[in-house]
């Protein structure tokens, strides 16, 4: 079927567009980190109970069980302020991560910058859709279509993240990959709409890459909170030493929120990842007689995955938490773009379907 | 204390994984790891097997399976029909070069013991279309018929028994009809000499005829 | 109480490690707690190579080396993939090319060093989930710990008073939380609650699964075949080592295990985007085959493309590539034919499917002949050069440069049949020029006639049959569906501590009101007389990645109390530190 002209042209005004108004987006959020209200910082001590394990709270989750007090986690040598009975009797929470941020509503600068990101997502999705709808196949099969793909998929799990944690201090720090990915796409990755290679005709596209796609927006979103997690935490040990905080550091949640934070997106996208590329050998049997042949992208599939695995392996192991941990993540991040972008591009192999001359 | 037990079994446990999973991992470590996809300029378009004989004792040779079709002449050949002759059946292509190199043997040793009780069968496998084989038995003044052959279905024939492994293969097959050995790579006259010698003598005299 | 876990052995499939308090470890003792310090020994230093292996410090550092290790097997050429780049690699590099060759880094995945680490790697996987596997086989039906002294001073704590008397408020927590389908423990005036022991077995069976997934891998390995073979339209192929391009075996596999099918192709269709930019793209390949199962049985029709192989008794056949094959009909000196068939041309990798070739005839007399030819599917020609524009054959012709001599065929060692050995061979003084079909070139001197009937595809077919492909799937979706469990389940305990009313227990209610502001009537460890019972409700949970463990909480909460009747609050427990000394010597119990 001959490709649909007009509706190509639509998807990529859409993707323009979305590009325009994620940087507003992003604009609104610096808004917000530069002239939002301060957040209570002192309550918001993030100490664990020394026998508690890694709190199990939510990172401002429902809070219907404190009713909206900061509750103290202090384990001695914290000096929370006292907790307040509020009827109902006496009883206290996990760990509170952000639970001082429930004391400050989001602002205005927050609701402008959240609602432009809905906006954007909306003709990020849409244009997606007629894309789609041009090729008359499912919108990813060249590079193009994969990181306009992620980039949607970075800013959906950025969106749950704010409705679940109320993690909105990502949005300045997630927004700015995304907008650099959509304007990689609209310049140099850009290839016009059109059937897909013989090899790709298979439903198995509809399964592997969408998982590949779901994970990556997924550790693209946690890894932006572990470069964020690392300069808080830096900034933390010179807090102690005695140096006062930066402009944006006071703003942002403390170190061990952003850590837990990166660390359960990590597990959320990592079953998803293993499954991707399981999916990814189940197609590649069908297609090319083998279930895994170390062509350069299931290496570095492999790679990646065995790099996301020492991650979490090194959270469980004393010494290795913190820093290092985070230093693996961002190197098993670095894999993951190599993998996506590095391989199609410079290694050929039998995945070599980047559509870039 | 109470942890010996199954820490004792547990250790028995691993040990045993352990040796399984080592052994399959080991030996299937460095076998059919390198294929390469599709044709490319390095082919040689053929399996090339163990060279060597393999000869087989009489009372322990496996039965030859029942072979037969059209011949690059056109005419119906079948083993059958040579029962109580030794038969020397030789796999072929017109292109392979070691093929070429053991024509002119075949083809010498076909005429010294055509009237000594043996027939030579060949068969034309991968070669598309029969004027190749034609032009290949013209030039080595091949005179026994050869089966046309192209999928190689004779090979399928033979794999319950003695698998011609490799091109060229050869097989003989004494006058009861049972396979007494299988030559892989190209044929030496004195080997097949002296191996066709024993055959085809009468039962009780003594092998030993001179190249003729 | 922790120190001793760390010197060996740390809890390698949680999060936790040597964080985690007594409260939520499990299984026996380590055994080298306690034990007397002595020297080494063999088996001394034995064990504790072991223990070091099954570190968790280890596990670590064979995974990130299993990473870097595959880095060269993804930027350098691999033989298995492409063997000509390897070797025009070690050309071009002819002091780093031969060194990498020795260390086997053309052939990375199948080094001995590689399969040292991965195997190391597992070998630590095992000594560390096999035995863990039995403890939790064995301590299955393990109970809870008992109840701390205090546990509303747990991380998630409640107080409050009931005016049920202590039995029935304990019946009523107990059966509460049994009903809730957790396993329970009781004691004097406690009952303590557990759930959520699949999250081990969900750990367990992920890690386990990966060791089956490498089970099955070597399975495959040593009992399947790969095969290449190519087909031109109107030829066909038994299945059998003899009659394949190039058989790779696994150690187990015999020529006679193969399976006898027998596949003839009849056709091949390839079609094109023929216009908009994706001009000249391939848009479609089909096969059509025929094939037989056995050798007697029926013939069967299938139609093969490029994700739907065909499956015969286990074998799968797939699609790799296709070309074209043009026809010749060469007529030699002597006048008889010398060739006919349909030669394959490689696609030399453009766009248009230019294709190059050669034609041995071996047979021609006086001279062995031989060609080396370049077939365009859709000829034409731009001021004198010969190019194709698309392809689909259109418009096919094929240009040779012809030689005669001594093609070096007869003298044994095996040729490449997509290559010419010209030293023999002198070339012949034709001017090349482009045959379309039906044309036909005179060769000098009465060397023969060479006509272009026409042409046909080929394709190129791989076989492989791998025994260990459906265990890999299963172990692999094994492997999801533990990660799952493992990162879904929370292990949680709560406990449920009664106590009658105004009894003068230690640390309840009347110590530590400091710090806390209390609402309610304030009484300050004094009882109210008769009747009634303080409850304390605590609970503890790993860090659950799914969250929820308040919420969760909240509701326990929320039903314990409606189970005891309303409760009044308590006077507060105080939020300062809990009774560390307290708890863990109620853990020792």
């Amino acid at each position: 079927m001959p490709v649909n002209l007009g509706m190509a042209r639509l998807s990529d005004h859409l993707l323009l567009l979305t590009v325009v108004i994620y940087s507003l987006a992003m604009l609104a959020f610096a808004g917000e980190l530069a002239y939002g209200r301060r957040r209570t910082g002192a309550a918001a001590s993030q100490q664990e109970p020394e026998l508690a394990l890694a709190g199990s709270a939510a990172v401002g989750g429902p809070a219907a069980l404190r009713g909206g007090q900061p509750a103290s986690a202090g384990s001695g040598g914290q000096a929370p302020p006292p907790a307040q009975g509020a009827g109902g009797g006496q009883s206290r929470g996990g760990a509170a991560d952000a639970a001082a941020d429930q004391a400050v509503p989001a602002g205005l600068w927050v609701r402008a910058a959240l609602a432009l990101t809905a906006v954007g997502l909306a003709t990020h999705v849409v244009g997606i859709v007629t894309r789609g709808l041009a090729a008359h196949r499912i919108p990813w099969g060249n590079m193009y279509e994969f990181v306009t793909a992620i980039t949607c998929g970075a800013v959906l799990v950025f969106l749950v993240l704010v409705l679940r944690y109320r993690a909105y201090f990502l949005g300045l720090f997630v927004m700015v990959p995304v907008v650099l990915g959509l304007g990689l796409c609209a310049t140099v990755l850009y290839t016009a709409a059109g059937p897909l290679m013989p090899a790709l005709h298979s439903y198995w596209i509809a399964i592997h890459v969408t998982a590949a796609i779901i994970s990556t927006g997924i550790f693209m979103v946690a890894a932006t909170t572990t470069v964020m997690y690392l300069f808080a935490e830096r900034s933390a040990a010179r807090v102690a030493a005695g140096v006062a905080a930066g402009g944006i550091m006071r703003r942002l949640p403390e170190a061990q929120v952003l850590d837990r934070l990166a660390y359960r997106t990590v597990v959320f996208g990592f079953p998803i990842w293993t499954f991707a590329i399981i999916a990814g050998a189940i197609w590649a049997d069908q297609a090319w007689g083998r279930y895994w042949g170390w062509d350069p992208k299931e290496t570095w599939a492999f790679i990646t995955w065995v790099a996301y695995a020492c991650f979490l392996h090194a959270r469980a192991t004393a010494g290795w938490r913190g820093r290092k941990a985070a230093v693996v993540q961002l190197v098993a991040f670095g894999c993951l773009i190599f993998n996506l972008i590095g391989v199609n591009l410079w290694v050929t192999g039998l995945h070599s379907y980047a559509g870039i001359s | 204390m109470s942890s010996h037990r199954p820490a004792r079994a547990a250790v028995l446990a691993v040990a045993a994984a352990l040796a399984v999973i080592t052994g399959l991992a080991l030996s299937g470590c460095a076998a059919g790891q390198a294929v390469q996809n599709g044709p490319g300029s390095g082919d040689t378009n053929y399996v090339g097997g163990a060279v060597g004989v393999t000869d087989y004792r009489a009372g322990h040779r496996p039965t030859a399976p029942p072979v037969a079709g059209p011949a690059l002449t056109g005419q119906r050949v079948s083993l059958s029909g040579y029962r109580g002759k030794v038969v020397v059946l030789n796999f072929w292509a017109s292109w392979c070069g070691p093929c070429r190199s053991e024509a002119p043997v075949l083809a010498q040793l076909s005429r010294t013991y055509q009237g000594r009780g043996a027939q030579f069968i060949g068969v034309n496998i991968k070669d598309l279309g029969q004027a190749n084989g034609a032009a290949y038995e013209r030039s080595f003044g091949i005179t026994y018929p050869s089966l046309y052959d192209p999928a190689g279905q004779v090979l399928l024939a033979f794999r319950d028994t003695v698998p011609p492994a490799a091109i060229p293969s050869t097989l003989v097959i004494d006058r009861t009809g049972h396979i007494a050995a299988r030559i892989i790579g190209a044929v030496e006259y004195s080997s097949l000499n002296s191996l066709l010698g024993k055959l085809t003598a009468p039962a009780g005299s003594s092998p030993g005829v001179s190249s003729g | 109480m922790t120190s001793a876990r760390t010197s060996g052995v740390t809890d390698p499939v949680t999060e936790d490690g040597e964080d985690a308090p007594d409260l939520l470890k499990d299984g026996p003792q380590e055994e080298m707690a306690g034990q007397p310090a002595k020297p080494f020994g063999i088996m001394g230093w034995l064990r504790w190579c072991w223990r070091q292996l099954t570190s968790m410090r280890t596990a670590l550092v064979l995974l990130f080396l299993l990473a870097v290790a595959s880095v060269p097997g993804s930027m350098l050429p691999q033989n298995g993939t492409d063997p000509v780049k390897v070797q025009q690699y070690i050309g071009q590099h002819p002091l780093l090319g031969p060194l990498l060759n020795r260390l086997s880094f053309f052939d990375v995945f199948a080094a001995p060093w590689f399969a040292a680490i991965y195997l190391l790697l597992f070998t630590s996987l095992a000594g560390c989930v096999l035995p863990r596997a039995f403890r939790l086989a064995v301590s299955a039906q393990a109970k809870p710990p008992a109840a701390p002294r205090h546990p509303a001073r747990l991380p998630f704590g409640t107080a409050y008073r009931t005016a049920l008397d202590p039995p029935e408020a304990l019946a009523a927590a107990t059966g509460l939380l049994s009903g809730k389908g957790f396993r329970l423990r009781a004691g004097g005036g406690w009952v303590s609650a557990e759930k959520g022991y699949l999250r081990e077995t969900g750990n367990l069976l992920f890690h386990i699964a990966l060791l089956a997934l490498l089970a099955a891998i070597g399975l495959g390995a040593v009992f399947g075949y790969k095969a290449d073979i190519l087909l031109t339209e109107g030829d066909g192929f038994a299945n059998t080592v003899a009659a394949y391009d190039q058989y790779h075996p696994g150690r187990a596999v015999a020529p006679g295990d193969l399976q006898p099918f027998t596949v003839w192709l009849d056709r091949f269709d390839a079609s094109y985007v023929q216009s908009g930019p994706l001009r000249g793209e391939p848009s479609s390949f089909a096969a059509s085959l025929r094939y037989q199962a056995q050798p007697s049985g029926p013939m069967r029709r299938y139609d093969l493309q490029v994700n739907h192989p065909l499956n015969v008794d286990g074998a799968k056949v797939y699609l790799i590539g296709h070309g074209y094959a043009p026809q010749f009909r060469i007529i030699d000196g002597h006048g008889h034919v010398a060739l006919q068939q349909a030669v394959p041309f490689l696609p030399t990798g453009d766009t248009a499917d230019t294709s190059e070739g050669v034609i041995k005839v071996p047979d021609a007399q006086p001279e062995q002949l031989g060609f080396i030819g370049v077939f365009l599917p859709t000829e034409v020609a731009f001021g004198g050069q010969l190019s194709s524009a698309f392809p689909a054959a259109l418009h096919p012709a094929v240009s040779l440069v012809s030689y005669a001599g001594n093609l070096g065929l007869d003298a044994g060692p095996p040729q490449s049949v997509y290559q010419l050995q010209t030293s023999g061979m002198r070339r012949l003084p034709i001017a090349p020029q482009p045959l379309f079909p039906g044309q036909s070139i005179k060769l000098p001197n009465g060397a023969g006639t060479v006509t272009f009937t026409g042409y046909r595809q080929w394709i190129s077919l791989q076989v492989t049959y791998d025994p260990g492909r459906v265990p890999a799937l299963i172990s692999a979706i094994v492997a999801i569906f533990g990660l799952l469990v493992s990162f879904l389940v929370r292990r949680r305990r709560l406990f449920v501590r009664v106590r009658p009313a105004g009894a003068s227990a230690d640390g309840v209610a009347g110590d530590g009101v400091a710090g806390g502001g209390v609402a309610g009537d304030g009484v300050a460890g004094g009882g109210v007389a008769g009747g009634g019972a303080e409850v304390e409700f605590g609970g503890l949970a790993r860090s659950d990645v799914a969250g929820g463990f308040e919420e969760e909480f909240a509701a326990l909460t929320e039903a314990l109390r409606a189970a005891h009747g309303g409760a009044q609050p308590a006077a507060p427990g105080p939020p300062v530190a809990p009774d560390e000394s307290a708890m863990t010597s109620e853990d020792r119990k």
